[in-house]
């Protein structure tokens, strides 16, 4: 929270810092941005930025472009909203369309890899959790780039986001069945290029024995 | 069933905490102005949707069109001066006569604001750098980041270098005193005693400098304790005798200061124009990749220190270990060690993780160049993550054997809380 940042001596600094508005509802967030209310844009920013930007982060893997397909998403929260019937329904709804925003760009890669511009997946080779193991990141992406756009989305929504299949299923627009069958088809194209690679294949090499 | 999606789920999980939970705090500071700056400006258009759209297409072609064509130009950076927003010049001085905070905007969002009775001078304004001499007095500034403008505020012979950051700075100059704070992002202090590269200052983080009796103070006692005791902040509890830290072999601090790469363009929206540095940092994907695999000790350690300077915490990161795994037994990686601390500490939000690698430096090098530091910062670091006793313990530790050091006040503060 900004204000609670600041200290007692400091305090000047309010007037160049914006106040904290994650305490707007819902309803009153998109009766807001309807009526084209700065402020209300300012709370939907403060009370959902840290959705989107997890979700992003992970869809693409800490991707260079991060920050313009948040700005994406959000611009398009904000001449979509007079769309929204149900206001109580904004959590889910915004999930849906950085989904979609996400899903648009990676397909939008693919037309435009003639330019070379952007690095598509991480920006180095093997990441660290915070244990110290090594995990190959830009691997798991590199793979995941090379399947259909739906698989991917779905397959980090299910074993990096730890989303349920019923969650999958509202913000993807599935019905609950077909979730389960876009989860089963994604892990097996993931297994599919995996075998391939000499990192990964050690990784699901139990998957194999069961199968 | 469970079977089959077990290794997947423990590979996701991995790659979801090598990934983290998003970016910076200040990249999201960067978004929120961004994404408010365009909600804005499309209020002034008749069709709020539309323009919306067309604002974020025009940005999105100029920013492009800026990479391709490699737009290096240095452009001046208008400013206002006021409330009634009069138009500032380079070379103006500014003086805040009444009671009230006398604030100067530049374009882009920055601001700087004099405190009563503080005077600075606007010495540059453009777009590749901003350079106020504050004669006097205190400015509170809140810096709207672009990794493009260099910042600086130079306070007698003290500068204060800034990239995306909010923080106050004081200076007196009859008595020498240069008070610095940070409440958001960071910055680098040199200058006079300090440190030949400087004091780096992250959130939270407080730096009180008396240069007529040398003395030098980090994270002094809270302003609700100093407040009661004194109404001038600047001679509030005593200060501490430092010499000025004369240190040999000093892997951190015996680096040049990074500077930031020129003329990178359109990074509020995380595109970043090719560096003009002709060596690998960083940016380009293969090039690390190789470097990482075959690069000499010395080149990671560069792009390390650049990615830290760029606030890119997980190049960083990565680079760091690398180093400690191929350069197992050189003087870079036990560096290294103490590093990834600060790395995880101010970049990636992760205290523990941060304390984890303090303690490794400690554990490896515990008569190192950086021991006090190292373990200055883990009791704080502890403090700040609402472990009392971690962070008593250590505390209790760094008074043993720096009684008079940096962070012997801090130490005390968390003793007597």
């Amino acid at each position: 929270m900004y204000m609670g940042m600041l200290r007692k001596d400091t305090n000047e600094i309010s007037r160049v810092v914006r106040l904290n508005r994650k305490h707007m509802s819902d309803p009153d967030i998109v009766s807001g941005l309807v009526n084209r209310d700065e402020q209300a844009a300012a709370a939907l920013f403060d009370k959902y930025n840290t959705k989107v930007n997890q979700l992003v982060w992970r869809l693409l893997g800490a991707d260079s472009e991060h920050n313009d397909v948040v700005h994406a998403v959000f611009v398009h929260i904000l001449t979509s909203v007079k769309n929204l019937k149900k206001p109580e329904s904004l959590p889910d709804w915004i999930t849906g369309i950085a989904i979609n925003t996400v899903r648009r760009e990676i397909r939008n890669r693919k037309y435009r890899k003639i330019f070379h511009l952007v690095s598509e997946y991480p920006e180095a080779g093997m990441s660290f959790a915070s244990d110290g193991t090594q995990v190959p990141v830009k691997r798991v992406f590199s793979i995941l780039g090379e399947m259909k756009t739906d698989d991917h989305i779905v397959f980090v929504l299910r074993f990096v986001e730890r989303n349920t299949l019923g969650e999958i299923a509202a913000s993807c627009g599935y019905s609950l069945a077909t979730a389960k069958r876009r989860v089963h088809k994604a892990r097996e194209e993931f297994i599919k290029r995996a075998r391939k690679d000499a990192i990964l294949s050690g990784l699901i090499k139990d998957v194999d024995h069961v199968f | 069933m469970s079977s089959d999606v077990k290794p997947f789920e423990e590979l996701g999980m991995k790659v979801a905490d090598a990934l983290g939970a998003g970016p910076s705090e200040e990249t999201v500071m960067l978004q929120r102005r961004d994404f408010l700056e365009q909600v804005s400006q499309s209020q002034r258009a008749p069709r709020y949707q539309r323009a919306a759209g067309i604002a974020a297409a025009a940005a999105v072609l100029a920013v492009v069109l800026g990479i391709i064509f490699k737009m290096n130009a240095k452009d001046p950076l208008p400013f206002w001066i006021g409330q009634e927003r009069n138009p500032g010049a380079e070379g103006q001085w500014v003086r805040a006569e009444s009671q009230a905070l006398l604030p100067i905007r530049f374009q882009g969002g920055s601001e700087v604001a004099l405190s009563s009775q503080a005077a600075a001078r606007i010495i540059t304004a453009d777009t590749e750098a901003v350079r106020i001499d504050l004669a006097s007095g205190k400015v509170s500034c809140s810096i709207n980041g672009n990794r493009h403008t260099e910042w600086q505020i130079a306070a007698g012979p003290y500068t204060v270098h800034v990239t995306g950051t909010v923080f106050t700075t004081e200076w007196d100059p009859a008595h020498s005193k240069l008070d610095v704070a940070v409440s958001r992002g960071s910055v680098l202090v040199t200058g006079a005693n300090l440190s030949a590269h400087g004091v780096q200052l992250a959130v939270g983080d407080h730096l009180r400098v008396d240069g007529e009796k040398a003395l030098i103070a980090l994270n002094p006692e809270t302003e609700s304790t100093a407040a009661t005791e004194d109404e001038e902040p600047l001679s509030g509890p005593a200060l501490l005798t430092v010499e000025p830290p004369v240190r040999e072999n000093e892997n951190l601090l015996d680096e040049p200061i990074p500077t930031p790469a020129p003329n990178r363009n359109g990074t509020v929206r995380g595109l970043r124009a090719p560096a003009q540095k002709a060596e690998p940092d960083g940016s380009d994907e293969e090039n690390l990749d190789k470097m990482l695999a075959t690069g000499d000790v010395e080149s990671l350690w560069q792009i390390a220190m650049q990615a830290r300077y760029n606030r890119n915490g997980g190049t960083a990161k990565t680079v760091l270990l690398t180093i400690r795994e191929r350069f197992k037994d050189s003087k870079r990686a036990e560096t290294a060690a103490f590093v990834l601390g600060r790395v995880f500490q101010e970049l990636q939000g992760s205290p523990r993780t941060a304390a984890g690698w303090f303690r490794r430096y400690l554990d490896e090098s515990p008569n190192g160049p950086l021991a006090e530091e190292a373990l200055g910062r883990l009791f704080d670091v502890y403090d700040k993550a609402g472990d009392e006793a971690s962070a008593a313990r250590y505390a209790d530790q760094y008074l043993a054997l720096y009684p008079s050091g940096l962070f012997a006040d801090s130490a005390r503060q968390v003793l007597k809380n």
